[in-house]
């Protein structure tokens, strides 16, 4: 960026300094109410908010139903409407703070001073221009579907046949490396159970081994709320390892059985 | 007069009954005349479910032999008989598949299989799978209705400077247009879309030239909201954009 933002991932700002916000979703008939709360720690930015210079902006983006909306307020606390059928499984949502119009001369004792440094005189940044960038907050909108908690994350550093687990705060990660991200792309769609048994139910059997050391976690949050639908948390003992391996099974609907299956129609076949 | 009827999907051991063995009913799939209905009421009584949604049933004929440019024309005719269905519910494997065997199959025949015989592959991507891209880009349903829904979202958000027809002659006449409008982010906010489409439209750029154009609003969206721009930085973008595609020609 070509000045000072404030970001988890940068470090152009004073630590304490910080952006975010949080969510609340609550479904009214065919709408959905996001309640946004802002969470602002930045006198610079504020000030530029406070002159009308710029605005908190939410971006809700869902990828299944080729959508990406954009809401604005100059408030820290705002309500959003949207309509429930624009969206389905799961919804990002991206806090921004973004200028209005042009900013001249952008300089703040917040800024590092290596920042300073470089330009003493400040910033002129053009209208539309990223200040802060919060945490994106991943809200599903059909928490009963086992798929919306899982993610296939490309990682190019990753050894071409390696895959890995990782549990964020918001979903179980798989991470694969560029060779097996296609393939398992185009197996997720074919229904054999392949990249099912091979991938979805180690992660699983993973993420119900490490349930209770997640409670924070949205999907953990989701996951719990599937074995309490399917009246399968009694079959969770934590001192039993192979109560995980059988949960696991019984929530992908067996997938080695339907690999197996799979493999016995192939060989009918040829 | 219209009348509506109950748009129904595939119950999922239907949807598996079907996607899972395209090989054995491989024949039917370059058959028009191929009667699906009655083949899963035979495997299961219960092979489909109401959705709760209301269609007008397509009124136009989707049968005959058209060229993949005719076809993607009807989108706006199909995309009014399905407007009922939300993007949710395009989105729906199990529902766009009912109507990919039920109202589309004789269209889907011709439109995919007029030069080459059906292979499993094909038939799964025109007629089941329904992921992201795949969804838009080839199931049989979901291209049309996509097309359809985003020709009228466009038009509405560009304050009908580009008209829905306008947009399905451009989307239609050279399909890399659609496929490539699909594959940038910042593109789902369709306001965006809506102006670079009206620069292809006014500037009739090539396509090499168009994706060029994309591309450099895409840089742009890394350093800048542009969701939140004003209609002037909006057009002011969209020319610079096509400006540097010019140069990078």
């Amino acid at each position: 960026m070509p000045h000072p933002v404030l970001a988890p991932n940068t470090s152009d700002y004073d630590p304490d300094c910080e952006f975010g916000a949080e969510l609340n979703l609550d479904f009214a008939e065919d709408k959905m109410n996001i309640d946004v709360s802002y969470t602002l720690h930045s006198e610079a930015i504020r000030n530029l908010i406070d002159n009308g210079m710029a605005k908190y902006f939410l971006i809700a983006k869902c990828s299944k139903t080729y959508r990406r909306d954009a809401h604005s307020t100059k408030d820290d606390k705002s309500i959003w409407e949207l309509n429930s059928d624009d969206y389905l499984e799961r919804v990002t949502f991206t806090p921004y703070i973004a200028t209005v119009s042009k900013v001249l001369d952008f300089s703040s004792p917040e800024h590092l001073s290596d920042i300073r440094d470089f330009r003493p005189t400040g910033f002129d940044i053009p209208p539309g221009s990223i200040l802060a960038v919060g945490n994106p907050i991943d809200l599903r909108l059909d928490p009963e579907k086992l798929e919306a908690i899982f993610d296939l994350v490309y990682v190019p550093e990753l050894a071409p046949n390696k895959y890995q687990i990782s549990l964020t705060p918001t979903t179980i990660n798989i991470l694969l490396s560029s060779k097996l991200t296609s393939t398992i792309k185009y197996l997720r769609q074919d229904k054999s159970g392949l990249a099912f048994s091979s991938l979805y139910l180690p992660a699983l059997e993973h993420a119900l081994r490490e349930l209770e050391k997640h409670t924070e976690s949205s999907w953990a949050n989701s996951l719990k709320h599937i074995l309490e639908v399917k009246e399968l948390e009694s079959k969770l003992v934590e001192d039993e390892p192979s109560s995980a391996h059988n949960v696991a099974q019984v929530l992908l609907e067996y997938p080695l059985e339907k690999m197996l299956q799979s493999l016995e129609r192939g060989y009918d076949d040829e | 007069m219209m009348t509506s009827e109950t748009l129904y999907k595939l119950a999922p051991p239907s949807f598996n009954f079907l996607s899972e063995n395209i090989k054995a009913h491989i024949g039917r799939y370059s058959d028009p005349y191929a009667d699906f209905e009655k083949i899963l009421s035979e495997h299961d009584p219960n092979y489909k479910i109401d959705t709760g949604i209301k269609i007008d049933p397509p009124s136009i004929t989707f049968y005959g032999e058209k060229s993949p440019q005719e076809s993607d024309a009807q989108c706006l005719d199909f995309y009014r008989a399905f407007e009922s269905l939300a993007p949710k519910s395009a989105s729906d494997p199990h529902i766009l598949a009912y109507i990919n065997h039920s109202y589309l199959h004789a269209f889907g025949v011709y439109r995919w299989f007029s030069r080459t015989d059906p292979i499993e592959s094909t038939v799964a991507n025109h007629w089941f799978k329904a992921d992201n891209q795949n969804n838009r880009k080839w199931n049989t349903a979901g291209r049309l209705w996509w097309m359809g829904h985003m020709a009228v979202r466009i038009a509405e958000l560009s304050d009908y400077r580009l008209g829905e027809k306008d947009i399905v002659s451009l989307f239609s006449e050279t399909a890399e247009y659609y496929h490539i409008s699909l594959e940038f982010e910042v593109l789902l906010n369709h306001k965006i879309l809506a102006e670079c489409l009206i620069m292809l439209k006014d500037s009739k750029i090539q396509v090499s030239q168009y994706r060029e154009m994309l591309r450099a609003i895409n840089r742009e969206a890394g350093a800048r909201l542009i969701d939140s721009f004003d209609q002037s930085e909006l057009n002011f973008l969209v020319k610079s954009a096509y400006q540097s595609s010019q140069i990078n020609q």
